[in-house]
């Protein structure tokens, strides 16, 4: 073969490939017509009001061409509302196009055709109704109107969506409507009012002072009232105007001034003394609370601070403690009487005790106080009176034993008959006023009684000291 | 000297000498009194007196002695603190305000009853000697609280207490005696005790029969604030 017959018959070949290619679209093309019957078109929802968002799902569409030079890629569709306003242009995946779409606003209240519509191929299109029915009214509140003059009435009406109805009486503002406020009607209601004349309502004012800005302003319009301007700065409500328990219409403003908050002041218990488990009970309900505790035991031995300060609510208070308090200890006196001052200061020493003056040391101790056998506190002092040292006290001593032994003598003689001797000569009987008693020396013969001795006594129902002791 | 706790209305005369039957106590006083000579100091101007006289004199003084001691530790110890301001002020309060209660802390204190009662010594008629006695009771209390009610002293809680009674005569210790004491127990509150006399009850209630507060329960301190 020469090469102008190879390359003519390659040229050849090329041509009848290249028809080839030309005829293959051509056949699905023919067969795409025939599928444009399949198309089809779902509404979800079919119906509803203007502003309804629906859902269009085009189906059937596999052949769909894509538009214009495009000979690859998917083709378009596009939505219609009646077939002409465009709703959206969604490509062809898998056969289907899937568009949402809001009904319009301006929808009349009847049927409409919504359209798919292939943009390469026109054959391919379905169409679904959709009917457009009226919005869903949503129930307002009719709001208070009473007091205002008409037009500001009708205002308020048209933006809670209601309607001014029919007027009766006469007057600047409305005296009463129909129906009456806070009442829920539905939208585009007519509210019918009657004008006259409003009383106005008084309210008193309450008391803000100490309250914090959002509690004065929670009272206020407790009562109808509002919270007008707030001067100062801080947290406390110190003054206001008008002033609290004055009478004003409803919805007047009250001005305040507020002040940062001065803490409380409180006083401090006295806590000495106490025990400490009570402590914290009496300083809750005196407003402080209990701090550190110091030292080992039960009762209250100091207290910081002291009893009676002021101090700010909710303080701390610290107390020390002290162990169970001991008893005073008591000694007997020792008898001091008869011996040298040296010799007492040593005895009372000896006894945890001291002498409480300072007489001569060689003196003799004619006498002492407390006397002997007085219980008193240790460490307490005993004084004691000395007699001159002379050269005759033998001779008194040596009097003092005779007489003592002639005065043993006679009790000796009388004790002898003393048992007898008493049950026959002496007697106690009743005194002459209540509490008295009396005691006659009578005689065994029945001679009259030598001497009768009346002992009358005398209550004394006292005298109270009270004092505070520090400790 | 006793550490035992009182937990019982006593009186001074048990407190001192003890709760055994009245003669036993009066026979001791006596035999105390006879040990100090009493009646033969006080008789010894008058003749022919006989010793068992004396001693039955003196015995007898003990007798009418311990009578004139015979006071409740307790009532003592309210006609103290019916001096207490604390509690004064407390009970003019709660009378003011009827249905009150009040808690009164009261601050560590002392109260000191003196009782001087004394016994004349008569013979055929004739004064010859006077017996001074001296009674004195030392309260020292700690941490005591008391409730106080329409004017009266309704209960006492807490606290503790230290009496120190000493009975004298003439400057001659007779008896001394210290112990503790549980006010609870001891002070006897069934009835209340009034802790404002006569004129001052009827002056709170003149000054505020015409108001009527609402009742308020309140704690007052020792200062009675």
């Amino acid at each position: 073969m020469s090469p102008i017959h190879w390359l003519v018959g390659r040229t050849l070949v090329s041509v009848m490939a290249s028809a080839l290619t030309l005829l293959v679209p051509l056949s699905a093309v023919t067969s795409g017509a025939v599928s444009s019957e399949l198309a089809a078109l779902t509404l979800e929802p079919n119906t509803g009001s203007p502003g309804t968002q629906v859902k269009a799902v085009a189906s059937g569409y596999a052949n769909c061409p894509p538009t214009g030079n495009d000979d690859v890629g998917p083709g378009d569709v596009a939505f219609l509302w009646n077939g002409e306003d465009r709703l959206a242009t969604i490509p062809v995946d898998n056969g289907s196009a899937v568009a949402t779409f809001v009904v319009p606003e301006s929808a009349s209240l009847d049927g409409h055709e919504v359209v798919a519509r292939c943009l390469g191929d026109e054959s391919f299109t379905a169409s679904a109704g959709f009917t457009v029915t009226p919005p869903v009214e949503i129930p307002t509140v009719v709001p208070n109107i009473v007091g205002l003059p008409v037009d500001e009435a009708a205002d308020q009406l048209e933006n809670a969506r209601l309607a001014l109805g029919q007027i009766a009486g006469e007057g600047e503002v409305i005296r009463s409507q129909e129906p009456t406020a806070g009442t829920e009607v539905e939208a585009r209601t007519p509210v019918d009012v009657v004008l006259g004349t409003v009383e106005p309502v008084l309210v008193v004012v309450p008391d803000l002072v100490e309250s914090s800005v959002d509690e004065a302003r929670s009272a206020l319009e407790s009562v109808g009232l509002r919270l007008g301007s707030v001067s100062g700065s801080g947290d406390v409500v110190r003054s206001q105007s008008p002033r609290a328990g004055v009478e004003v219409p409803t919805e007047t403003t009250v001005d305040i001034t507020v002040a940062p908050r001065v803490p409380e002041l409180v006083t401090v218990p006295d806590l000495v003394g106490l025990n400490v488990d009570d402590v914290p009970n009496i300083l809750v309900s005196a407003g402080l609370v209990l701090g550190q505790i110091s030292g080992v035991g039960e009762l209250v031995l100091s207290q910081n601070p002291a009893a009676g300060t002021r101090v700010r609510s909710g303080s701390e208070v610290t107390v020390s403690v002290e162990g169970d308090v001991p008893p005073p200890l008591l000694v007997e006196v020792p008898n001091l009487v008869g011996g040298t001052v040296d010799d007492a200061g040593a005895a009372l020493v000896a006894v945890g005790l001291i002498l409480g003056n300072d007489p001569p040391g060689d003196g003799t101790v004619e006498s002492q106080d407390p006397v002997a056998g007085t219980l008193i506190a240790l460490g307490s002092a005993v004084t004691v009176t000395v007699g001159t040292s002379s050269l005759w006290w033998p001779a008194a001593v040596g009097l003092t034993v005779l007489l003592g032994g002639v005065l043993l003598a006679r009790r000796a003689l009388l004790a002898r008959r003393d048992s007898t001797w008493v049950r026959t000569h002496v007697r106690a009987a009743p005194g002459a006023a209540p509490g008295d008693a009396e005691v006659v020396d009578s005689r065994i013969d029945g001679s009259p009684p030598t001497h009768a001795v009346r002992i009358e006594p005398h209550t004394d129902i006292g005298t109270q000291v009270l004092e505070e002791r520090i400790r | 000297m006793s550490e035992a706790t009182i937990t019982t209305p006593l009186t001074a005369r048990a407190f001192l000498l003890g709760t055994d039957a009245r003669a036993d106590t009066a026979d001791s006083l006596g035999q105390t009194l006879s040990r100090h000579g009493v009646a033969r100091s006080a008789l010894r101007g008058v003749r022919n007196l006989s010793t068992p006289a004396l001693h039955a004199v003196d015995g007898e003084i003990g007798t009418v002695a311990q009578g004139l001691i015979d006071l409740d530790l307790g009532d003592v110890l309210v006609a103290g603190w019916r001096k207490y301001s604390a509690l004064t002020n407390a009970a003019e309060r709660t009378l003011a305000m009827p249905g009150s209660e009040e808690v009164v802390v009261l601050a560590t204190h002392r109260v000191t009853s003196t009782h001087r009662p004394y016994v004349d010594l008569l013979v055929d008629g004739a004064k010859v000697n006077t017996f001074d006695f001296e009674l004195k009771i030392v309260f020292d209390v700690v941490g005591l609280v008391a409730v106080v009610s329409s004017g009266d002293l309704v209960a006492l809680r807490g606290g503790r207490c230290v009496i120190t009674a000493t009975l004298a005569l003439e400057g001659a210790q007779l008896g001394q005696r210290q112990a503790r004491g549980d006010l609870a127990l001891m002070v006897q509150l069934h009835p209340p005790v009034p802790l404002l006399d006569t004129a001052a009850a009827a002056r709170v209630t003149s000054q505020t029969s015409g108001q009527q507060p609402s009742p308020q329960p309140r704690t007052a301190g020792p200062d009675g604030a």
